[in-house]
This record gives structure tokens, C-alpha cells and sequence, in this order.
């Protein structure tokens, strides 16, 4: 148990950031910096934070806005999603990331057509991963309570509220699950390079399929070694090198 | 009970969640193999080989073996996929990949090996041996006129950027019953990037001769990204028809019922049509004749543009809106060049493309909005735009340059007080790779100190989320139990006597402790207490427990032998001191005796 722990350390003083400041210091550095307009150094100490391992909502929103005054859209676009992650209903956020958006050529399609499924995806949005995970264990708990007392008082009312919010908490459940799947199995990423272009099969033999721009989003389905096998639409699939995208 | 039946939903579900997140990434025991789909295929006909590792839901890196040396051709793969089956309680999850291939050979052939790595292990599977032969496989069903697959373009010898427009097709005979929908496979455009004209397919109905087909259509364009040859296709199209080998002969009297019961009941089996390739010629764009300013664009396009305001003050922007408009692809197009302005800031320009609705090809305009901030007062001239193309229609083809302006501003001093922002700008004005828009710019900073957490933690299914999901429904079907209990105590006085009885009878033997009476008149109250607790107890009346019977009844209602032939002598011993007479300390002796007596019951009807 003492050697990892140990390890952790020693990588965590031989991080030069960690050596000289704490998270604070550093996102206040990069705050200065972004206000002097040296976005380049703004940037740099952001991603210094997040080099410390830790993210938050704040961090991400600044680290996108610089990265978008540098013209580097792609990682705007990426930083800017992670804010999102934990702030999905926050209106500056969301004007930042449709100006962000607005500057990539390809767009991650809708998912569903009709309209129930538009207003889920729409109403999923709208709640951070967290927070859908909260709504979950706050139905089950609750379900669990209100059916539990069911059993001494107010029998027939109670059971029926209980099994109504029981309901409610199997769909978020299932609902959350799926959301964690899919963030851990299929999750999205950002193309960085300005123009990539996407293959048939995990490496340069293999002949271009179509192109893709910085900023354009799409889901890593897979990766091989350098190689990412990625999908930007049910017929649009293909391989591109790992190191042109980054997961959001 | 519907609330029992939620509890248990509750239980299952919690139990999955549990077992699911409780697998391990990668089992102790896994199981790799490979299977193909069939063991007899003709030449050049696909089928599928699949690895599968059983116990595990780690990343699986399969290693595709040299299957070209073997007689074999990849067509597709790997595709990746999960299976996780739950029986009895008992999850079992497996990874899996599988490849399409083909034989390039008839005779005995063998699939390699293929070595699959999981985490830090590798695997091998077996090499799979399968017959192919050089004739159409005989349990293949002819479909080839039933099920047309075609693809179609409109040019065969475009150059690079030239839209080419491709309709795919799949005819339909409505004589044929296929088994669940058809599935086209995305077709190939390597060397093309493909901008989709039609969302869907499109469903319309042919006839031809005394044949009616359903036909579907999909447009789409395709731009060649680079000269020489380039393949697309073919469009491969799945389905699955009724087996009819599989049924019964062919019957002269019931021969239609039996193929309706085919149709409804009958295996079905895969079968797979496609169409022939198409190979273009894709030509370069020629050398000659191209102008300076050329940018790749393709097409035939014409060009408007427009300053607004035409009078302002120094500092305030002005716009200049140039509009492309024509057929191509206009989504890539990049706005003129805007020569160079003296003593003026210019913008990246804001771009919107508008496709046109329901064109039979990729054509639309594009619209650009350029800020242009002169400095100072005076005229400020914009120079003439020059947009360059190839135009592939025009006759010959030939590269054509469409121009718009020049465009004149009578730019006025800055009010007092309003220059600021030209003055306030940084030195190197004039350059156009700035990213700040008038008007529309990026919302202010957070500079408040956020609360960090650690990176991708955030809305984990962790331990203590888990602990607590089991816990509700646990507290629930515990207090389920605790209702039940209270509700038999109301409702059952026997299981409720049976209950109490130990308790009664200790109470009982404590008081006649303190009694100070004669050892008749003890053991009589002894023998009752005794009695009435295993009445009690047992559920039959009191009575039945004296008398020489009682050591049966009691073994029938489930005491043991040795226990039941004490009770009895204790009984026994009562009714000797009760009617015999006695000493005043054998009639203590006698309650504890009892006492240790109703324990023992206690105990065994625990």
C-alpha cells in the first residue's frame, strides 16, 4: 500500500506546476493573464490546473474562452463541453459554446427524430451527469421511504405515490445508466487538427474516407493503438489518428 | 402483493446493478474462440468469422492473421460488440469481433489463427476449417432479380472538387417475401468526401413487364479529393428470406398452405445482394489558365457584394456582405481575399450557408459578413473582390473569375469620446487573424475561485451511491416483515398466545417462587403453568397434556423424544406432590425443573 502511494507523490512534486502553486493560484494566474490579453499564458495555466487533476465547471469555461481568443477552436470546443458537464444550464457557457460551434464546419447530428425523443435529449441536456445521478437515488430513496411508511399509515394513498415515484425512478435509473455507459464506452471527442482525414481501416494503407475539421465532434467507438475508430453519423465511420482528437 | 412484487423489481434491479458493476474488467477464466457463421461457401461469397472472449468484458485487441496468404480476402471489420446474458442470477458477459471475408479460392481452406490480446494477455484461437467451392452455394436462394442493388452517377470522369452526383438504388421485387427489413450496408466513396442530398430513402413503385418492384432511392454528392482512380462500391444490401428447403416437400393438394405456414413459421436465412462498382477517372484540375487567386473552388458560381454603411464615423465598422451563390459545393468555399486596407482593423469574417431545398444537386449560397473599422476620416476605398473557379459545364471547362466592387466609404471624424475603440486597438492592426467579432463576442470570465474536483469523477456510480441504492429497498422489505409480524399478531390470537407463552410461563414460575404455600397447592399451580404453556405454545387446549397421552400429543406436535418424556415425568412429579403429599422445598424444585423445561421448548421451537 506505502508504494503507490509513494509513486503518487513523488509524480505529483515532479509535476512543475504542483511544485510551485496550488489549483487557486494557478486559475487566478490564468484569470491576470487572460485580462492582459497573453492568451497563450492564460491557456497555459489553466491546463497547468488541470494537470493537478482536478476540473471544475469555472476552470473550463476560462480555459475554452482562451482557447477560442488563440483561434484554436477544437480544444475551445473541448474545454467548453467540459464545462458543460457540470454547469449544462448555464446561459454565458451556452452562447460561448454556440459561438465555439459556430466555427466548426461539421455538427455532431441530433440524436432521435421524433419529437418525444428530441424533448428526452433536450430535457437530458439540461442536467449534468451528477445531477441525473442525484434525481435517481433521490426517486429510489424516496420510493423506498414513502412505500415504507405505506406499510403502518395512510396504506392505499401512499403505495400509490410510492409505486408512481418507483416508476419515475426505474426510467431515471435506466436513464443515467445508459448516459454512464455511453460516457465510459462511447464517449465524445473534438478533432484538433485542422483538417484530418478519416480512413477506412486503422492505418495509412488504408484509403481516406472522408474529412473532417478542427472542432468537429463525434463519437471514439474504439481505439487500436495510434488509431481511433470514430463515427460522426450512422454512415459516416472511420479511422482516424488518435492523436488529432481529444475526448471530452 | 403489488407492493411485494415492486419490492422484489426493486431487489432484481438493485441485484443487476450490483452484479453488473461488480464484474470484473477481465475474469480469471477467459474463453477465446472463433466461429464462422457457416462451414460451406462458395467463392467470393461473405460470411462472417467472429472471435469471442467468454469472461470477460475487458477491450479485446484481436490481430488480424495474414488472410490473403490463406486464400482469403477482409471485406469488412472488426466490428466490436458486447453480450451479457443473466441466468439464474448468474451474469455471463462476453466481448467479440467479428470479420467479413471472402474466399479468393476454392477447395479445404483454413482461417489462421487469430491472437487476441486482453489487457496484459495474449490468446490464440483455433484455426477454423471451411469448405469452399467454386459454384454458387446450393443453399443459397437465387435473389438476383428479385433484389437489385445499383448505384449510379452522373459523370464518369469528374476532376478533383467536381461534384458527382450518385444515386443509390435498391429494386424490390414485391413477389418475394423478405424476413424483417433490408439492410443496406454504407457504401463505399473511398477518395470522396459524400454530402448527403436525401436524409432517408425514398420509396417509390416500378413495373416492369408483369413485375411490380418496390424501388428505393438515396441521392448524395460525391467530391473527389485527389486525382487518378476512384472505386465506389459496390452497394451491398442484407435481408433474410423463409427457408422453403427446410419444409415440407412440395405437396400437389397442400403445397400453398405449406407455404404460407413457411412464411409465417420457416427458418429464415440470410442472403446478401450487390451491385457492380463503379471506378471514375478522376482528372487533375488544370494548370493552365489558373489564376493567382484560385482556392480550389469547383463549380459554377456568380458573386454579389455590398458596403453598408456607406457613410461613418472613424472607429464605427462598416460591413461588406459578399454573397456566392451557385451550383457546388458551396459549404467549403472561403470568401475572397480582401486586399489589403491602409489604416483600417478588418475581421474574420461570419459565414452562413443556405443549401437549396429539394436541388437535384449540391448547390446554395453562401453568405459572408465582414467588420471593416477605418481609423481615421477621409474616403476609405475597398478595393475590388475576385472570386476564382473551374467551371467543369462550361464549354470547354475552364477556369472563370466572377469580381464585385469596388466599393467607396466616406468615413467621417469619430465623435468625442467614441474613437476609442481604433485607438485602443493593439499595434499590427490590419491583420485579419484576430478572433474578436463586433457585436457578438465571448461572455466575460469566471474569475470567482471555483471548487475543484478530481477529473472524471463527477457523477460516478461510486460505492456509498451503490450501498445506499441496496439499502432503501432493503429498510423496505424490512419493515414489509415488520407489518406482516404485527398484522398476524392482530389478526392470528393462537400465533399470538404462541408468542407470548415463554414469557407468561417465566413471569408465572417467578411469582410462585415468592409464593409462600404448600407443596400441593405449588405443584398443582406447576403443572397448570406447565400445561397452559405448552397449550399455548403448541396450539391445542391445556387438557390435552394431562393424562397418558400427553407424551404422544406432544411428539406429534413436533417435540423430541427425550424433551417430551420430561415434560411428562415433570408432570408426572406434580400430580405425586399435588395428591401424595410432600416437603415444601420439593415444590421449588418442581418450578425450576418447568422453567427449564419451557426454555428447552422455547429453544427447539425456535
Amino acid at each position: 500500500m506505502k508504494l503507490p502511494f509513494a509513486i503518487t507523490v513523488a509524480l505529483a512534486l515532479a509535476h512543475p506546476s504542483a511544485r510551485s502553486a496550488e489549483p487557486g493560484e494557478l486559475f487566478a494566474k490564468g484569470v491576470a493573464a487572460y485580462g492582459e490579453k497573453r492568451y497563450e499564458d492564460a491557456a497555459k495555466s489553466f491546463e497547468d490546473v488541470r494537470g493537478l487533476g482536478v476540473e471544475s465547471a469555472e476552470l473550463d469555461y476560462d480555459l475554452g474562452s482562451a482557447y477560442y481568443r488563440l483561434g484554436d477552436v477544437g480544444r475551445a470546443i473541448v474545454a467548453f463541453r467540459r464545462a458543460e458537464k457540470f454547469a449544462p444550464r448555464d446561459p454565458d457557457l451556452r452562447e460561448n459554446l454556440a459561438m465555439a460551434l459556430d466555427r466548426a464546419t461539421e455538427r455532431l447530428p441530433e440524436s432521435g427524430d421524433l419529437p418525444w425523443q428530441k424533448a428526452f435529449t433536450a430535457w437530458r441536456r439540461s442536467l449534468s451527469l451528477g445531477e441525473e445521478k442525484a434525481l435517481f437515488v433521490a426517486a429510489w430513496t424516496l420510493a423506498a421511504a414513502i412505500l415504507l411508511a405505506s406499510l403502518f399509515v395512510w396504506r392505499t394513498p401512499l403505495r400509490r405515490v410510492g409505486l408512481l415515484v418507483g416508476v419515475m425512478a426505474v426510467v431515471l435509473g435506466v436513464s443515467y445508466l445508459t448516459r454512464l455507459h455511453d460516457e465510459k464506452t462511447r464517449p465524445i471527442a473534438v478533432v484538433l487538427d485542422p483538417k484530418v482525414e478519416v480512413r477506412t481501416g486503422p492505418g495509412e494503407d488504408y484509403s481516406v474516407h472522408f474529412l473532417l475539421h478542427a472542432g468537429a465532434e463525434l463519437r471514439v467507438e474504439e481505439t487500436q493503438g495510434e488509431w481511433s475508430k470514430v463515427s460522426v453519423s450512422a454512415d459516416r465511420k472511420g479511422w482516424l489518428r488518435a492523436s488529432t482528437i481529444e475526448k471530452v | 402483493m403489488t407492493a411485494m412484487r415492486l419490492s422484489l423489481v426493486c431487489m432484481v434491479f438493485v441485484s443487476l446493478l450490483v452484479r453488473l458493476v461488480a464484474i470484473p474488467a477481465q475474469g480469471a477464466d477467459v474463453n477465446v474462440y472463433a466461429k464462422t457463421d457457416r462451414n460451406r461457401v462458395a467463392m467470393n461469397q461473405p460470411f462472417a468469422v467472429t472471435i469471442y472472449a467468454e469472461g470477460t468484458r475487458a477491450d479485446m485487441e484481436p490481430k488480424l492473421p495474414d488472410l490473403k496468404a490463406a486464400g482469403f480476402e477482409l471485406l469488412d471489420g472488426p466490428r466490436m460488440g458486447q453480450n451479457t446474458t443473466i441466468t439464474n442470477g448468474a451474469v455471463e458477459m462476453n466481448v467479440n469481433a467479428t470479420y467479413y471475408v471472402r474466399a479468393m479460392k476454392s477447395g479445404n481452406l483454413t482461417i489462421p489463427a487469430f491472437s487476441v490480446a486482453i489487457g496484459d494477455k495474449t490468446y490464440a484461437t483455433e484455426p477454423l476449417p471451411i469448405v469452399v467451392s467454386d459454384k454458387p452455394a446450393s443453399d443459397e436462394p437465387d435473389v438476383s432479380d428479385k433484389l437489385v442493388p445499383e448505384i449510379e452517377v452522373d459523370k464518369t470522369t469528374p476532376v478533383v472538387g467536381e461534384c458527382v452526383n450518385l444515386v443509390q438504388r435498391i429494386r424490390v421485387s414485391t413477389q418475394v417475401q423478405f424476413r424483417g427489413n433490408l439492410s443496406p450496408e454504407a457504401l463505399p466513396t473511398t477518395g470522396f468526401v459524400e454530402k448527403p442530398i436525401d436524409k432517408d430513402w425514398v420509396r417509390r413503385r416500378e413495373q416492369r413487364g408483369r413485375v411490380v418492384f418496390d424501388v428505393f432511392e438515396k441521392r448524395s454528392v460525391l467530391i473527389p479529393i485527389h486525382d487518378g482512380d476512384a472505386a465506389i462500391g459496390p452497394l451491398v444490401v442484407n435481408g433474410a428470406v423463409t427457408d422453403r428447403r427446410r419444409g415440407r416437400a412440395a405437396d400437389p393438394f397442400f403445397g400453398d398452405m405449406n407455404s404460407i405456414f413457411d412464411d409465417m413459421m420457416g427458418p429464415s436465412i440470410p442472403i446478401k445482394a450487390e451491385s457492380k462498382p463503379i471506378t471514375l477517372s478522376v482528372s487533375p484540375l488544370p494548370a493552365e489558365g489558373r489564376p493567382a487567386r484560385f482556392a480550389g473552388a469547383v463549380g459554377d458560381f456568380s458573386m454579389n457584394a455590398a458596403v453598408s454603411p456607406t457613410t461613418v464615423a472613424a472607429g464605427d465598422p462598416v460591413t461588406l456582405t459578399v454573397t456566392i451563390s451557385g451550383k457546388g459545393d458551396v459549404e467549403s468555399l472561403a470568401m475572397p481575399k480582401v486586399p489589403s486596407i491602409p489604416d483600417t482593423r478588418v475581421y474574420d469574417p461570419d459565414r452562413k450557408v443556405q443549401l437549396t431545398p429539394n436541388a437535384p444537386t449540391l448547390e446554395g449560397t453562401v453568405t459572408f459578413s465582414q467588420a471593416i473599422v477605418p481609423a481615421s476620416a477621409g474616403k476609405l476605398a475597398i478595393p475590388a473582390l475576385s472570386f476564382a473557379f473551374f467551371d467543369p459545364d462550361a464549354s470547354p471547362p475552364r477556369y472563370r473569375t466572377a469580381e464585385a466592387g469596388p466599393f467607396e466609404v466616406t468615413v467621417t471624424p469619430a465623435a468625442k469620446g467614441s474613437g476609442g475603440l481604433v485607438s485602443a486597438l493593439p499595434s499590427g492592426a490590419g491583420s485579419s487573424g484576430d478572433i474578436a467579432i463586433l457585436g457578438k463576442d465571448l461572455l466575460p470570465l469566471r474569475s470567482s475561485s471555483p471548487v475543484f474536483v478530481a477529473i472524471g469523477r463527477s457523477g460516478d456510480l461510486d460505492g456509498a451511491t451503490l450501498a445506499l441504492l441496496a439499502t432503501a429497498p432493503a429498510l423496505y422489505v424490512a419493515g414489509l416483515l415488520v407489518r406482516r409480524r404485527t398484522d398476524r399478531l392482530r389478526s392470528d390470537p393462537a400465533f399470538a398466545r404462541a408468542l407470548r407463552a415463554g414469557k407468561v410461563a417465566r413471569d408465572r414460575f417467578a411469582e410462585l417462587r415468592k409464593r409462600s404455600t404448600s407443596v400441593a397447592d405449588l405443584s398443582g399451580d406447576v403443572s397448570k403453568t406447565l400445561t397452559e404453556y405448552l397449550g399455548d405454545k403448541l396450539g391445542v387446549p391445556a387438557p390435552s397434556f394431562i393424562g397418558a397421552e400427553a407424551g404422544e400429543r406432544l411428539r406429534k406436535k413436533g417435540i423430541d423424544d427425550t424433551l417430551a418424556t420430561e415434560i411428562v415425568d415433570c408432570l408426572e412429579a406434580c400430580d405425586r406432590s399435588r395428591f401424595g403429599g410432600g416437603a415444601t422445598g420439593g415444590g421449588t424444585s418442581l418450578v425450576d425443573v418447568a422453567e427449564k423445561l419451557v426454555d428447552s421448548v422455547e429453544k427447539s421451537k425456535r
